[in-house]
C-alpha cells in the first residue's frame, strides 16, 4: 500500500471503528426500548385476558406502566445524545482547517471512546479544564486530524490500562498559541507511534513527548498556517 | 426450563427475563460475566443466552467458562454488532446466533426447540429481517 492509500485507509478505519462502536450503543438503546414496549404489550394482553375471563387481580398496574414509560423516554434521550455526538463527529471533515477548541475535541473523543474503554473495564474521563477563558486554548487546525491523533493515543492508553483503571485527558494552553493534551496513564516506551501515527503527527503539526516518571504522554498542538491554495486542476 | 440471560445492559437483561417469565420460562439474569459464573456455580440452568460483546469478557469466552462449570448447559448468542466474524464464530461452534434487537417470539421458538432436544429452530432467520 502506498503512503497516500495507507493514510486514507487509516482515516477510514478510524471512522469505521467509531461507527461500529456507536451503532452497537444505538442497538442497545433500540433493544431496551423494544423490549420495554414489548413488556408493556404483554402486560396489556394479560390484563385483557383477565378482564375477558373476569378473573381477579388482572388490572393494569399504572405505577409499573409509568416506570416503563420513563424507561423508554430515558432511552430516547440516550439515543439522542449518541446521535448528537455522532453528528458532531461526522461534521469534523466539513473543513480541512477550522477553529478548534482542543478541550471540546477531547470531550468528544472521550465520549466516542468510552465504549472501547468500558469493554476493557477502563474508565475514560476529561480532567476539568482550569478556570478562565485564557486557560481554554483555541487554534486553527484540521479537526479530523486532531481527533484521529487523540483517538490513537487513547486507544494505546486503554489497551495498556488495567481493569478498574481511569485514563484521563487534560487540556491546557502551551507557549506561542499552542495547546497541550496530556493522556495519563500512558504506556511510555511502547511503540504506538509507528510510521502512520508519526505521519499523522506531522500533518497535524503536533509533537509528542512521553514522561516516564508521570507515565503520561503530552501532545503539543500548534496552530496551522494558512491553507495552501489548491493546485490548478486539483 | 431454566434460563440464564447475560447482558451488560441491565434493563435489557431484566426486561427480557421478565418477558420470558411470562412465557413460562424460569429466567434469571446477570449483567456481567463474573455474575453469570457465580449464578451458574450456585444453581443449574438449561440454556444460557449470552450477549456476544460485554465488558471484560466476550460471549464466546464466557460460553467456554460456563461450559466448564456446567457441561450440559446449552447456549444462544446474541450480537448487536451484525459483524460477520462474530456471527460466523458463533455459528461455526454450532450455536444459535441472533441479532439485536431480538424478536421475543423468535427467541422463544429457539428456546422451545432446545427444550425439545433439537439443536435450535430450523429457521435461520434472525427474527428481525436482518442478517449478519
Amino acid at each position: 500500500m502506498n503512503p497516500a492509500d495507507a493514510e486514507l485507509y487509516d482515516g477510514l478505519a478510524f471512522i469505521g471503528a467509531v461507527n461500529a462502536s456507536i451503532s452497537h450503543e444505538l442497538k442497545n438503546v433500540f433493544a431496551i426500548a423494544s423490549e420495554t414496549s414489548g413488556l408493556m404489550g404483554d402486560l396489556v394482553e394479560l390484563a385483557q385476558e383477565a378482564a375477558a375471563a373476569r378473573t381477579e387481580g388482572g388490572g393494569l398496574d399504572m405505577d409499573r406502566f409509568a416506570v416503563l414509560c420513563r424507561r423508554i423516554n430515558e432511552q430516547m434521550r440516550r439515543g439522542n445524545g449518541i446521535l448528537k455526538t455522532m453528528n458532531r463527529f461526522a461534521h469534523s471533515v466539513d473543513e480541512p482547517l477550522a477553529e478548534v477548541d482542543p478541550a471540546d475535541t477531547a470531550e468528544l473523543m472521550v465520549r466516542l471512546c468510552a465504549r472501547f474503554a468500558a469493554m476493557r473495564g477502563v474508565k475514560l474521563e476529561c480532567a476539568a479544564p482550569p478556570d478562565g477563558a485564557a486557560a481554554r486554548p483555541a487554534l486553527t487546525a484540521s479537526p479530523f486530524d486532531l481527533e484521529h491523533l487523540l483517538y490513537r493515543c487513547l486507544r494505546a492508553a486503554i489497551a495498556a490500562a488495567g481493569d478498574g483503571d481511569t485514563v484521563t485527558v487534560s487540556t491546557r494552553p502551551g507557549a506561542d498559541g499552542a495547546a497541550l493534551w496530556t493522556v495519563a496513564p500512558y504506556p511510555v516506551g511502547s511503540p504506538p507511534f509507528g510510521e502512520r501515527t508519526a505521519a499523522l503527527l506531522a500533518r497535524a503539526g503536533a509533537a509528542a513527548a512521553e514522561d516516564a516518571a508521570a507515565r503520561s504522554l503530552t501532545l503539543t498542538l500548534r496552530p496551522a498556517g494558512p491553507a495552501a491554495p489548491a493546485a490548478p486542476g486539483a | 426450563m431454566k434460563l440464564l440471560l447475560v447482558d451488560d445492559e441491565v434493563e435489557l437483561a431484566s426486561t427480557l427475563a421478565e418477558r420470558l417469565g411470562l412465557r413460562g420460562f424460569d429466567a434469571k439474569w446477570a449483567s456481567s460475566g463474573d455474575e453469570a459464573i457465580r449464578l451458574a456455580a450456585a444453581e443449574s440452568f438449561d440454556v444460557a443466552v449470552l450477549d456476544m460483546k460485554m465488558p471484560g469478557v466476550s460471549g464466546l469466552e464466557l460460553k467456554r467458562r460456563l461450559s466448564e462449570i456446567a457441561p450440559s448447559l446449552r447456549f444462544i448468542l446474541i450480537t448487536g454488532h451484525g459483524s460477520v466474524s462474530d456471527f460466523m464464530a458463533g455459528q461455526s461452534d454450532g450455536l444459535t446466533c441472533l441479532i439485536k434487537p431480538v424478536n421475543i417470539e423468535t427467541l422463544t421458538r429457539h428456546l422451545r426447540a432446545l427444550e425439545q432436544g433439537a439443536g435450535g429452530a430450523d429457521d435461520p432467520d434472525t427474527g428481525n429481517g436482518e442478517h449478519a
